[in-house]
């Protein structure tokens, strides 16, 4: 049987191998013939890389893949561990390997890997459908397609079934990783099916407190009304109402990821904005800000609220480092300024355009809501903070106490909120 | 030129990682790959194109010269767009329980990578 010829990307690659046999380009001219069906050439060019850079994650990844190719799945296997063990979070290796015991039929394992997966991204729908019907598979029943909670036969008894262990073990993964929305809907949508399963609830009222102690204020949770809420017909007392009772303001944990990052205050101002610290009694007061991207138009404000902005806004001036910060409303235009007010106007419009760039491309790629964008030039950090229908833009020195300009902002953006 | 590859252990690297996607400053998408089906950015590669430039007219304009670096916070994820000389730039998406830190290093160490392929 003649073979393909090679492709440009094979000839490209192989010419920069030639020119360096010692180079890392063999894992991707590997994976070029792997992927061109030449898997022979492919096995070759690996183990031949990977006798020079043995603990090459990424080139045991392709050698893994030819050799699922080949169909020799214990040999693929063993070299998806090895990538685990140089790089436990390698989330490629965890998918290949998931797929091979799926093949053999250990679904049990694949579910482990499947779960290492949505630990690490609880964001992949792949990985989630995978999960699903290995867990389907590991039950030895197959889920029904579209089950559709209202059209269910009147003899049916509603109650929970082996395929909702797979629903159960990803509300699990998502509190595990804090995304209570997502919890609490996937145990809504559980407790729909069975309103009287009383473990339901209670995990249901846990995750509501929880969120209500850690969470930022979140337009999501005016959704969690008591009549949203599948209540059972005979219990008075409900759990869901009395935990959102109970909810009081808490200080958000700090968490033990935030050791991790190298650059901790920038990325604690970009994360929190300050909005965590709204208390939860002024939820119920207040109206919620709208959850639509589009901005609606800004309001005119009053004298008071405008000397209450400048007040606010002379309080973060007077933070070491920051040159300048001002307010802008629709299109641009400069509410209140502190510092130099040269170009405001001109710098109003491009915070706007990037905002509603930013707007746009964060709805299309299903991001949710934008809060802040921080721009970093050679000398020098521009940090737009969402407030209502404006723009907070603040204007400082490369050599800020990012600290100090944390907790400025933290207090600054709390105050402003309420004002506007 | 495999930028996928570079993309991708760019990816594999960052702990609750979304996607990245190498874009040139005309908004055309030359590489991405991504963990989730709804995170396409070829459907956005203008739209960043489009805040990279307002950023670097905005750094212009404040004094603060050539714009490095680009975050991104929403309720869900924080993006990081970093140049890639001129005429291109690398973007990546992470979850808020994502090793952001960790993200913007392994962008940093791509950038060189890109720059070779690139000329």
């Amino acid at each position: 049987m003649m073979k393909d010829p090679p492709t440009s990307e094979i000839t490209e690659l192989r010419k920069k191998l030639e020119e360096n046999p010692d180079s890392l380009v063999f894992a991707p001219l590997a994976d070029a013939y792997r992927k061109q069906g030449n898997l022979e050439e492919a096995l070759n060019v690996c183990k031949k890389g990977l006798e020079k850079h043995p603990n090459n994650a990424s080139a045991r990844v392709v050698l893994g893949r030819i050799y699922q190719g080949q169909g020799k799945t214990e040999e693929a296997a063993s070299e998806l561990k090895k990538v685990l063990e140089l790089d436990p979070e390698n989330l490629m290796a965890h998918s290949l390997l998931g797929s091979i015991f799926v093949e053999k039929g250990d679904h049990q394992a694949a579910i482990e890997e499947y779960q290492k997966i949505l630990t690490l991204n609880p964001d992949d729908e792949e990985t989630q459908k995978a999960l699903r019907q290995a867990i389907e598979k590991a039950a030895g029943e197959p889920r029904p397609t579209s089950p559709s909670k209202k059209e269910a036969l009147p003899s049916e008894k509603r109650t929970l079934s082996k395929d909702s262990t797979a629903t159960l073990t990803i509300a699990e993964l998502y509190l595990k990783q804090g995304h209570y929305d997502r919890a609490i809907e996937v145990y809504q949508e559980l407790l729909s099916i069975d309103p009287q399963n009383l473990m339901l609830r209670q995990k249901l009222a846990e995750v509501v407190e929880r969120r209500q102690k850690e969470s930022i204020v979140d337009p999501a949770a005016s959704k969690l009304k008591k009549n949203e809420f599948v209540k059972p017909p005979d219990q008075k007392e409900d759990v869901l109402e009395e935990a959102l009772r109970d909810g009081k303001r808490q200080a958000k944990p700090k968490k033990e990821d935030d050791s991790k990052f190298t650059n901790d205050d920038i990325l604690q101002v970009m994360r929190r904005g300050g909005k965590d610290d709204v208390v939860v009694e002024e939820k119920k007061n207040k109206p919620l800000p709208a959850a639509a991207p589009e901005k609606k138009a800004a309001p005119s404000l009053q004298e008071l609220q405008i000397a209450g902005l400048k007040g606010v806004l002379a309080e973060l001036g007077a933070v070491e480092g920051i040159m300048r910060c001002f307010i802008t409303g629709n299109g641009g235009n400069t509410i209140v300024s502190i510092g130099e007010t040269s170009n405001n106007a001109d710098l109003g419009k491009q915070a706007s355009a990037i905002f509603e760039s930013t707007n746009r491309s964060v709805a299309q790629l299903n991001q949710g809501q934008m809060q802040q964008v921080l721009v970093t030039a050679e000398s020098g950090h521009i940090l737009l903070v969402s407030l209502a229908t404006y723009v907070l833009v603040v204007l400082a020195s490369s050599k800020i106490n990012l600290g100090l300009l944390r907790l400025a902002l933290d207090s600054a953006t709390k105050k402003l909120d309420r004002i506007l | 030129m495999d930028f996928k590859k570079i993309l991708e252990e760019t990816l594999s690297n960052v702990e609750g990682s979304i996607g990245a996607g190498l874009v040139g400053m005309d908004g055309i998408v030359i590489d991405q790959i991504s963990h989730n089906s709804a995170f396409d950015i070829n459907a956005v590669g203008a739209e960043y194109s489009s805040i990279i430039k307002n950023a670097m007219r905005a750094s212009s304009n404040f004094g603060l010269g050539n714009t490095a670096e680009i975050l991104i916070t929403t309720d869900k994820a924080t993006m990081i767009m970093m140049m890639v000389g001129q005429n291109y730039f690398v973007t990546l998406a992470i979850n808020l329980d994502g090793n952001l830190g960790r993200g913007r290093l392994e962008l940093k160490k791509a950038i060189p990578k890109f720059e070779k392929e690139l000329t």
